[in-house]
């Protein structure tokens, strides 16, 4: 018997408007104008569905995942998630500068639901990943962004979400920490069971996902599979 | 663990599990002790700052007396000074309290209930430090009675947490219009030279006195100076007026509190 899968994350008649403050020659004093970033969304992910998120910049991608990781309030419409929700976007899950990187890893390991017993073999996958030497134990405020990104990129990635969001993170580091960094994507998108990838890596989309949205000006423009998907973006932004 | 997200809010479905309840108090100790990094930074003496900042204005504005000939008491100004810069700060915390939305754990939502547990402790903390130095200067150097200088840390939490809830309710506004932060600090400032903070109430007089019995704070500082034997006017104000603000106070804060989920999340989208 197959099991069906249940919906991860169901998006009903979502659209999200931004409020942002203008000051023009009428109203000098400045008023907030509504920018509808996202219009009417339906979408249904399912467990285990790997998605790739497509389009131009300013085509809503960050505006959704944020919303789907509950850290911005839509208009209109509702999101259910299923299971634990991971933002990836850059690579600082909240570094404190002050302190050191092990430090640093130690306390925000603790605040993500680490616990102690696999505190040890936490930072030790960390400090292989980054790879930064003795820099590892000097203070954060000191690293360079290369650094900073490497530790970050390596904490996220060694956590366990159930629902994985990905916001144009391998754009951090050199060409071999971009390789290094895509083979432990690789690893932590297997581990987490619904991930979503928000990219303009084409080739990325066309290897992980099963599944492609376009989004173009905040409306869904084609939610079919990854290869159509990626096609209609091709003919859409004329890059192929 | 499901998770609604709507234009009214973000909750979670069903009862919250032990791991949930431990993963919630470790965010708010890390949130905690970031607030008290930030405030200590690269200070060299930092947190002392904390206990250390109400002493040194005071005696600054100790000078400031001396120079003028003015009859002030030492008692009367530390007092005065330390519950006035505890309200200060304790509002201006309370206008910030909606800019915060993760603690500082950028990567996953933190619920509510860890932020706002964090701002309670820390507030509580906070006041403490404020208000710990000088009730150790006025025990030992003015032998203050051990009941008066317990009353006087229990009226700066009291002060803290009830200036902090007036900011609360505040905050949205000041998200809207950021002028708003300018004209409370201008008022601030006034209330700092107008209100009973640098003399006793007793040495004001006509509407000056008058302005003074409605403002709150007189009552909360007159108070104190009258359970440390201090010049006080207390009994000679009128206590409905104290019960009144006592009232008003407490519904703005626990409006305040109740209400943080529901403002805060409303503010995302504002910029």
């Amino acid at each position: 018997m197959v099991l069906k899968k249940s919906s991860a994350i169901e998006i009903s008649n979502f659209s999200v408007d931004y409020h942002i403050f203008k000051r023009t020659r009428k109203k000098p004093l400045g008023d907030f104008e509504n920018f509808n970033a996202l219009k009417n969304l339906e979408i249904n992910i399912r467990e285990g569905e790997i998605v790739a998120l497509l389009g131009r910049n300013g085509a809503g991608k960050s505006t959704l995942l944020k919303c789907i990781a509950g850290l911005l309030r839509p208009s209109k419409g509702k999101i259910i998630t299923r299971g634990r929700v991971i933002l990836l976007a850059g690579a600082d899950p909240g570094f404190i500068p002050e302190l050191t990187g092990r430090q640093n890893v130690i306390e925000l390991a603790l605040a993500y639901g680490i616990s102690k017993e696999e505190m040890p073999d936490f930072i030790n996958s960390i400090e292989k990943f980054a790879d930064i030497g003795e820099a590892f134990d000097r203070k954060f405020l000191g690293y360079s962004s290369g650094m900073r990104g490497k530790v970050g990129f390596g904490f996220i990635t060694a956590l366990n979400p159930d629902i994985l969001l990905m916001d144009e993170t391998l754009g951090v580091g050199d060409r071999e920490f971009r390789k290094k960094a895509s083979k432990r994507l690789e690893g932590f998108i297997e581990r987490s069971g619904t991930v979503i990838i928000s990219t303009h890596s084409l080739g990325l989309a066309k290897d992980m996902c099963s599944r492609g949205i376009v989004l173009d000006k905040g409306i869904i423009a084609i939610d079919s599979d990854a290869e159509e998907a990626i096609s209609h973006y091709i003919n859409m932004t004329g890059t192929g | 663990m499901e998770r609604v997200i709507t234009s009214e809010n973000c909750t979670e479905v069903g009862d919250l599990s032990p791991l949930d309840l431990k993963l919630d108090s470790r965010r708010m100790k890390f949130i905690l002790k970031k607030k008290f990094r930030h405030l200590s930074g690269r200070k060299r003496l930092g947190l002392l700052w904390v206990i250390l900042d109400p002493i040194v204005i005071s005696l600054v504005y100790l000078f400031v007396f001396t120079v003028l000939r003015a009859s002030t008491s030492v008692q009367t100004v530390f007092i005065g000074i330390t519950l006035f810069r505890l309200t200060q700060n304790s509002l201006k915390s309370g206008m910030n309290s909606i800019q915060d939305f993760t603690g500082g754990l950028k990567a996953e939502r933190v619920r509510t209930r860890v932020l706002s547990g964090a701002m309670i402790r820390y507030r509580i903390i906070d006041n403490s430090l404020q208000s710990f130095g000088v009730a150790l200067i006025l025990f030992i150097g003015y032998d203050m009675s051990l009941l008066g200088t317990f009353s006087f840390l229990i009226i700066a939490q009291i002060i803290g947490f009830l200036s902090e809830g007036v900011g609360m309710n505040l905050a949205p506004l000041a998200k809207k219009i950021p002028d708003l932060v300018n004209i409370v600090n201008y008022i601030l400032m006034i209330l700092f030279f107008a209100s009973p903070a640098l003399y006793p109430l007793s040495s004001t007089q006509g509407l000056h006195y008058k302005l003074n019995e409605f403002h709150p704070f007189t009552y909360f500082v007159e108070t104190a100076r009258y359970l440390m034997d201090e010049q006080s006017e207390i009994l000679n104000l009128d206590s409905r007026i104290f019960g009144f603000f006592i009232v008003i106070l407490l519904i703005l804060i626990i409006r305040g509190y109740t209400l943080i989920d529901k403002l805060r999340w409303r503010m995302t989208t504002w910029s």
